[in-house]
């Protein structure tokens, strides 16, 4: 047994790596930059501006702290035209062009020669202004909007890869300095600029694109994920640490830490509601298998199974909560507003939250009912019609012997394969629930996360939610074992 | 550089519910009666709701001096530099205490920790303030200028993670202490700039012995963390200093969560509620000015997201005061009788809209050049039944927008008219522009540098919030009787951004925020903010528009800068950038068993701290209104 536990739990290992680094796809390919979001719009909105210099140093500073310089992974599979240092570039829609500019025509240098030529004529012309005597010889409307254009137009450059797009921008740029003289210094820059781009597509090497190559990153962001940078950002998950909130910028195993607890009460105790009622419910339907019983129960139950959890939890509410009709329960949270009395122990505390607990509690419950009973009386149906159970029967023993200790515990096993699956359900906790009886569980997290793309909290919620239906499994098995001697791990 | 600093307007991109409602706004219009549709809201001449104390204390009236006020949401954080929540704002101003604030009922700003607003050097760069000598923290430290030099070097510092904050300090260049007359500072600017005292509404003042018991900050200069140069990392004794402050316990724990406000952070329980508590000595204990009043013992912010279990919450009298529920709630309550029984309830009007952007300078490639004409802006705008989407899905209870000055402000140009929903009007400016069903597939034509363009764009909006969906339906709808193709296009909040700022979209919907301040047109409307990927995400602008909007900034006379903004309001209406939408609403509730009630436009809305029980006893505390 021990050799088949140490063999799983070192199966743990690539499977868990496999879900970070599904986790890391998914965030690396995600639309928007985490740190433009940060800064713009930590939560309820913010200050959006232009790209002031300070601003650039600040987003430059979030990017390390954040580990969002670093390429992603250790290895690249890569193309023999494409360079190991494009992931510097932080800018998503600079780097796309750069990249399907490399894809097309496979030449690096001359591409990068272009690109720093472009972004150094973007910078002149921001840097440019004109003398009183030169505004005097124009109309102000006209230069005004013209070195908007030529700005914008460069700027737009940048990002643009498609050959039709460059070239239409490029017509712009040379009407613009065609018909505004006082825009002549940027005559010869911008002919270079053109004359870089011609130099791109007649030295083009799109050959080297399948010429496959392995570029090696000792420094990524999954490494530092894992290993952390040395505790000067970040310790690693390995540590404990899983990054920091890009919303609130508190450690990731902080926010878990506040919200696991309420999660964890609710899905044990759904659990162990559930299986109160349901096993006698199932066995007792199996021992009367066609009886009134059997039937009665079952239909109640797929009633039950039917209803939608944000709708039985909204009736519930609007009946026991409400002044108008009954006022036995309170309509959120769980605990009073005012907190606990002073001192208060345990015990105090689970009477005060008692009200607040039982609403949510049979929402998070009910619908395991059905499902459960279900599996627990085909496994007893199956079990009693058995042939020791026959012989059971006829050595005498009282039915409820038979059922109870023959019967029963040969039935377990559908009900621990449901029990594995507790672990991870902590972890999801549910969304709608948590957001009607205003629980503070990991369920309204995730959501939360998700719609702020808040992709650490994500991948820690993904990797542990991982994790904890590997342990369930695993503790599904060593239970097999214990209850049917006839599973053995050896 | 400044031009950021100079931002007003706050982007609310992502949950903004604009419940584009309102009632009313300081009149004696019931607040369920609904408007005369196509009606803009008038400048006010209140500038905050006052609500008569209750004439009795119902029994079932609960006489706990403890105030619960319903939030739905939670602050990001509570760290007194490193937080970006408005709800973060709205609880330091009740913990922490301020160089200036707002004054809500005059809608001016109000000195707080200083005796009175600066006086300002003739250049308009130097201003200097006297601190107060009264205000002491917790350990009875008194306020002094050190702290002020050392919050406003704290938030300056390139190691503290502040970003967001970052560009409104920009502007600084010094802070000096008078050497002759103690608690006398002045703070030094790099330019003349309206909002060169109203940006420190924004900074709450630490306790520089608490929060740098070394006194580090005091070896770096303002000069130094000026320098793009200084290479803040490298300082240990600095990077020792941001790793603690910028520490998490700074954030959330309360024993570090300390200002000089009158209220202390006693508790956070995260996802369900937070809890200040009133201090008992505080220094402003027995003044009677409204601001440094603190009534309730507790001020408690209880968490619930859900309509209907809000609903039950005021039913059952748990809640005591909201500015947070949805419209719909809030119309619901109104029908109750119970309700209006225990609450007062009123819809007030705030600085925040909504807006349709076209983009009026696309690549001509990847997007059409189908806005580029000002008269197809306009068509835009009159194919857009505003009307009909506020009596649809308001009720009736938003108020129009002109243009992107509230009509609260003074320098709103109330000679600009609302345009109307006319699609007669929009298909003759249509033919007259070009636009023309040449192949009977009922959408426009134009030939175009050449090419035939279809009139058919994409409409991006938010994906997060239900009703932009339906807005979007509705004005497609109606722009497709006219020969204009609106495709819906529901993106996420990150995409809905990127788009925006690179103007890689044809249009799209959002909304702004806003504030009494004096406003700065840089970010939204200035052409620079076009060209460095800012806020300015359609293209408008041009030599005069820019050269008003560089006025407006350093123009410090307001009846001056009132006939500038006035004219830039014009050229923006003229140009159509913009289709405005609605200002939105506050939605306010206080229960009537406290009294001192007043309803303000500026956010938060309300005050807490001064709303006072009615009753210890619970019996009736003045003649009732019947006998």
């Amino acid at each position: 047994m021990l050799k088949y536990i140490t063999k799983r739990i070192l199966i743990f290992i690539p499977t868990l790596i496999i879900i970070t680094l599904l986790g890391f796809i998914i965030s690396v390919n995600a639309p928007g930059d985490p740190v433009e979001r940060m800064i713009v719009a930590a939560q309820s909105g913010g200050e959006v501006g232009s790209q002031t210099v300070n601003q650039l140093e600040q987003k430059k500073f979030w990017r390390k702290k954040l580990g969002l310089d670093l390429p992603v992974f250790y290895i690249s599979i890569t193309s023999l035209s494409r360079p190991d240092t494009l992931y510097k570039i932080y800018d998503k829609s600079e780097k796309e062009a750069l990249d399907r500019l490399i894809s097309k025509f496979g030449n690096w240098n001359e591409i990068q020669d272009y690109y720093k030529n472009l972004d150094g004529f973007y910078l002149s012309q921001v840097a440019f202004t004109l003398d009183t005597n030169q505004i005097r010889q124009y109309d102000k409307n006209a230069v005004t909007e013209t070195l908007n254009q030529i700005k914008f137009e460069t700027s737009a450059l940048k990002s643009s890869y498609e050959e039709n797009v460059i070239e239409a921008k490029f017509n712009k740029i040379k009407l613009l300095l065609f018909y505004y003289p006082f825009l002549a210094r940027f005559q010869q820059p911008f002919n270079l600029i053109e004359y870089k781009y011609l130099t791109i597509k007649k030295t083009a090497t799109p050959w080297k694109n399948y010429i496959p190559a392995l570029v090696f990153y000792k420094k990524n962001q999954y490494h530092r994920w894992l290993f952390g940078d040395g505790g000067v950002f970040s310790k690693g998950l390995i540590r404990g640490d899983f990054g920091t909130s890009y919303v609130t910028k508190q450690p990731i195993s902080d926010v878990i830490y506040s919200k696991i607890g309420w999660s964890l009460f609710f899905a044990m105790l759904s659990v162990l509601l559930a299986y109160i009622v349901s096993i006698p419910i199932g066995v007792k339907a199996a021992a009367n298998r066609g009886s009134r019983f059997d039937k009665t129960s079952s239909i109640i139950l797929f009633m039950l199974y039917s209803m939608p959890s944000f709708w039985l939890a909204t009736l519930l509410l609007m009946t026991f909560a409400n002044p108008d009709v009954i006022h036995w329960f309170p309509a959120s949270g769980v605990k009073p507003a005012i907190g606990y009395p002073e001192s208060a122990g345990f015990f105090l505390k689970m009477k005060t939250s008692l009200p607040y607990i039982i609403l949510p509690a049979i929402c998070y419950t009910y619908s395991s009912f059905a499902f459960l009973s279900r599996t627990v009386r085909v496994s007893m149906i199956e079990t009693v019609g058995q042939d020791y159970i026959r012989t059971a029967r006829a050595k005498g023993l009282t039915e409820k012997m038979v059922i109870w200790k023959h019967a029963f515990r040969n039935s377990l096993l559908p009900i621990i394969t449901v029990f594995a699956n507790i672990f991870p359900a902590t972890i999801g906790g549910s969304v709608i629930l948590e957001t009607i009886f205003t629980i503070p569980g990991m369920g309204s997290e995730a959501i939360f996360a998700i719609q702020n793309n808040n992709y650490p909290m994500i991948i820690a919620i993904l990797t542990i939610t991982g994790f904890l239906t590997l342990l369930g499994y695993l503790i599904s098995d060593i239970l097999y074992a214990v209850v049917d001697p006839r599973i053995s791990y050896k | 550089m400044s031009d950021f600093i100079n931002s007003v307007a706050k982007l609310v991109l992502s949950i903004m519910v604009m419940a584009f409602i309102s009632s009313c706004s300081g009149d004696s219009t019931p607040p369920s009666q609904i408007n005369e549709n196509s009606q803009n809201i008038g400048a006010n001449q209140v500038k905050y709701i006052k609500i008569e104390d209750a004439p009795n204390f119902l029994p079932a009236w609960s006489k706990e001096n403890i105030l619960v006020y319903h939030v739905i949401g939670e602050p990001d954080d509570m760290h007194p530099t490193n937080g970006n929540a408005g709800l973060r704002t709205e609880i330091m101003g009740y913990t922490q205490i301020y160089i200036v604030g707002t004054d809500f009922q005059n809608l001016t700003l109000r000195p707080i920790a200083v005796k009175a607003l600066p006086t300002v050097s003739e250049n308009g760069k130097e201003y200097t303030y006297e601190l107060r000598n009264d205000i002491k923290f917790d350990d009875g430290q008194k306020l002094s200028v050190d702290d002020v030099i050392f919050t406003l070097k704290a938030n300056k510092c390139p190691l503290t993670n502040n970003p967001q904050a970052k560009p409104y300090l920009e502007n600084i260049i010094n802070i000096v202490a008078d050497k002759n007359i103690p608690d006398v500072f002045k703070i030094i600017m790099k330019n003349k700039y309206i909002q060169n005292i109203s940006f420190l509404t924004d900074f709450p003042i630490m306790q520089r012995s608490f929060f740098d018991k070394n006194n580090v900050l005091s070896k770096y200069t303002f000069t130094e963390f000026n320098d793009k140069n200084f290479k803040a990392d490298q300082q240990k004794e600095l990077n020792d200093w941001a790793s603690e402050f910028n520490s998490a316990k700074y954030s959330r724990d309360p024993q570090f969560l300390v200002g000089a406000g009158p209220y202390r952070f006693d508790k956070w329980d995260v996802g369900q509620s937070i809890t200040l508590v009133r201090k008992e000595n505080h220094w402003s204990k027995g003044s009677t000015k409204m601001y440094e009043t603190a009534y309730p013992e507790k001020i408690i912010l209880k968490l619930n997201k859900d309509a209907n279990s809000q609903i039950l919450e005021f039913k059952s009298q748990t809640l005591d005061a909201s500015a947070s529920l949805s419209t719909k709630t809030l119309l619901e309550l109104q029908k109750n009788e119970n309700f209006n029984v225990n609450y007062n309830s009123r819809f007030t009007d705030t600085y925040n809209y909504s807006y349709i952007a076209m983009n009026m300078k696309p690549d001509g490639v990847k997007h059409k050049k189908i806005f580029t004409d000002k008269k197809v802006r306009r068509v835009m705008a009159l194919l857009t039944p505003l009307d009909e989407i506020n009596k649809v899905l308001n009720k009736g209870k938003n108020k129009r927008m002109i243009g992107p000055v509230s009509p609260l402000k003074p320098e709103y140009n109330s000679d600009l008219q609302l345009i109307p929903f006319d699609i007669e009007s929009a298909k003759i400016l249509l033919d007259e522009a070009g636009w023309k069903d040449t192949d009977g597939d009922n959408i426009r034509d134009k030939m175009i540098d050449g090419k035939k363009v279809k009139m058919e764009f994409n409409l991006n909006y938010m994906t997060t919030q239900v009703e932009w969906k339906d807005i979007a339906q509705m004005i497609s709808e109606q722009m497709y009787k006219a020969g204009v193709k609106a495709n819906l296009n529901p993106v996420d909040l990150a995409v809905l951004y990127d788009v925006a700022k690179t103007h890689d979209f044809d249009m799209l919907m959002a909304a702004w925020a806003s504030n009494f301040a004096p406003e700065d047109y840089t970010q939204i409307w200035h052409t620079s903010s076009w060209t460095s990927q800012g806020s300015n995400y359609t293209g408008f602008g041009n030599a005069e528009s820019d050269a008003l909007i560089d006025s407006i900034k350093c123009t410090l006379d307001n009846t001056k800068q009132g006939v500038m903004v006035k004219r830039l309001q014009a050229i923006i209406y003229d140009e159509q950038p913009y289709i405005f939408m609605f200002a939105s609403l506050r939605r306010n509730v206080i229960h009537k068993r406290f009294g001192n009630q007043e309803m303000y436009f500026e956010r938060p809305g309300g005050w807490l701290s001064n709303l006072k029980l009615l009753s210890n006893t619970g019996t009736s505390i003045k003649p009732s209104a019947t006998n």
